[in-house]
């Protein structure tokens, strides 16, 4: 029931997505490209109030997104992600994941973009059912290698506005993430490691810390020329 | 008691006055032979027949050249042709002829009856000689050597020249001859090389064809190549000299430095964001991360790194070998010209004689 109703969310979020795009950008679009991926995820919360200790929940996530380049230096994505994280240590019911996000990116410089956008998560267990709104902006940067078609990127955001259903806003949110990509023809592969921290009510009776990593696999296929073959958007959150 | 020493200073006088000098016994010679030559071209021949008797005389006390003997002959002899005694001026000019082949009478200084005399002188004595080789400097490629050898008449000659270091004389000169005549040696050995540097002989033979006589002469000389300096060719260019024509990219090492960068950002992603108190993360994953960006740092360093060929440095260095060798030919060009040209220098050597 839980997974039904996060896909239910996922396919919403791509159907405003198409409805908030404006006709006029459609004709600037140069680029397209769809995405695969999978991802080897780890979700721990430490909730001080409740006690307990650390739970660590284990799943794989798959995904799938589209990403559009806008003019010359704007790239949009939107994707949606969602599998089960099992009980490891402390937990005790497993919780599906539901994310979807839209992404955007403005490159500054071939080796510097601005990213931005919102990441919109859900975890349901059979009792309950978490929403995240996580907005963020940050940094990407890419390191091209000498062979070609390979290279780096690094980036670094924050969630100033994230909410949490049933919490308050965290005071200190940040995710990371360091990925290799190698292009080739019209496919790009990437593998990126990614960790999200969120810490509530810091230094209180009721701190709460969360933390979610991902190694992910994805898998691009440019269906039109003109996007960049590894773009930096978007680097928020634990998936690509 | 008193007599002695005044006997002694005559007789040392007297031997002082006996045996002059070498020199100066020439020179009185030489003064006696102008005073005769004055009195004979004033046609004072009473006066100037004594004299040039004394000169030839056994009995006359001071030297007398061989130059200066045989001037004492010829003036004698055509003295003798002016007073009327043909047989002995015919006599005295085969005196000087036997002494020097070389004389001859100039006809616009003697007359018809001296030097018909002087042609019987000739056909009576036969004798051959060679003038003493002058140092002289030649380049055989357009000069030849020259030497000049005489018959007292008509006679067979052969001018032969002799390497004395080692090999057999060849000729250079074969043929009927009478008087001076002008041998030329084109410095080439009988194989058509260069003489050899070293002490030649040159070999006079004549056989008269009015006597059957026969006569020789030889005159040395010193035959040297002139030292052509020459130039020396340029070295070989060394590693210094010439540009490296194979390299690697500069920025090889920065692909090392930007793997590292990406693979750092990947473990402090994993370090600094990750919550101490929750510790996990999936660092491994950072790990695997990071090991692929060290991985491509390298790949893009071996890539950069790989040697290729460097155009412009190649270009350089063909130019730089092309203008050696350009130099190169034009100094073998010169040492080549310089040793072609094949001088020779002669000089004269001691040993003359018949």
């Amino acid at each position: 029931m839980a997974s039904r109703v996060a896909t239910v969310d996922v396919w919403s979020a791509l159907a405003l997505a198409c409805l908030l795009f404006p006709p006029t950008a459609a004709a600037q679009v140069r680029g397209l490209a769809f995405a695969g991926d999978v991802a080897l995820a780890e979700h721990r919360v430490v909730d001080r109030s409740v006690g307990g200790g650390v739970e660590i929940s284990t799943g794989t996530l798959l995904g799938a997104g589209v990403r559009i380049s806008v003019g010359s230096r704007w790239t949009i994505g939107a994707a949606g992600r969602t599998g089960v994280l099992h009980p490891d240590s402390g937990a005790t019911l497993p919780r599906d994941v539901a994310e979807l996000g839209l992404d955007g990116a403005f490159r500054m410089r071939d080796w510097f973009d601005v990213v931005g956008g919102v990441r919109v998560r859900s975890y349901t267990t059979a009792v309950a059912r978490q929403r995240w709104t996580a907005p963020y902006v940050g940094a990407a940067g890419r390191v091209p290698f000498a062979v070609r078609g390979l290279q780096g990127l690094l980036d670094l955001t924050l969630h100033p506005f994230a909410s949490v259903s049933g919490l308050t806003h965290p005071e200190f949110a940040i995710s990371g993430g360091a990925a290799v990509a190698y292009s080739r023809g019209r496919f790009d592969v990437q593998l990126r490691y990614a960790v999200e921290r969120f810490d509530f009510a810091r230094g209180t009776a009721a701190e709460r810390s969360e933390q979610f990593s991902a190694l992910t696999l994805r898998v691009q296929v440019r269906a039109r020329s003109g996007l960049p073959k590894t773009t930096t958007a978007p680097p928020g959150g634990a998936a690509p | 008691m008193r007599r002695l020493p005044t006997c002694a200073g005559l007789v040392a006088l007297a031997v002082w006055l006996a045996s002059p000098p070498a020199a100066a016994a020439q020179d009185t010679t030489a003064a006696l032979l102008r005073t005769a030559r004055s009195y004979y071209e004033g046609l004072d021949l009473e006066r100037a027949l004594p004299l040039l008797r004394q000169i030839v005389s056994p009995q006359w006390p001071f030297g007398v050249a061989t130059a200066q003997r045989v001037e004492a002959y010829t003036y004698l002899a055509a003295a003798l042709v002016l007073v009327g005694q043909r047989d002995s001026a015919v006599s005295y000019f085969a005196a000087a002829l036997a002494r020097d082949p070389f004389t001859d009478l100039d006809p616009l200084q003697f007359t018809p009856a001296q030097t018909a005399a002087f042609a019987a002188a000739r056909a009576r004595v036969f004798a051959v000689a060679a003038r003493p080789v002058a140092a002289t400097r030649a380049d055989v490629r357009t000069e030849r050597i020259r030497f000049t050898v005489a018959t007292t008449h008509t006679a067979a000659l052969q001018v032969f020249l002799q390497f004395l270091e080692a090999g057999d004389a060849f000729p250079v000169f074969r043929g009927e001859s009478e008087g001076a005549r002008e041998v030329v040696w084109d410095g080439l050995t009988p194989d058509r090389r260069l003489a050899a540097p070293g002490r030649y002989m040159l070999l006079v033979v004549g056989r008269s064809l009015l006597s059957a006589r026969t006569d020789s002469t030889r005159v040395f000389f010193l035959v040297a190549h002139e030292a052509a300096t020459l130039e020396d060719t340029l070295p070989d260019l060394g590693r210094a000299a010439l540009l490296p024509e194979r390299a690697g990219t500069a920025g090889a090492p920065r692909e090392l430095a930007k793997g590292v960068i990406v693979a750092a950002g990947a473990l402090l992603v994993s370090g600094v964001v990750v919550s101490r108190e929750l510790g996990g993360g999936e660092r491994g994953g950072a790990r695997v991360v990071a090991g692929i960006a060290v991985v491509a740092g390298a790949a893009g360093f071996l890539t950069l790194n790989r040697r290729h060929d460097l155009p412009g440095n190649i270009q350089a260095n063909l130019q730089r070998e092309t203008e050696r060798r350009v130099a190169n030919q034009a100094i073998r060009q010169r040492n080549a010209d310089r040793l072609a040209q094949a001088v020779l220098n002669i000089t004269p050597a001691a040993g003359v004689g018949p």
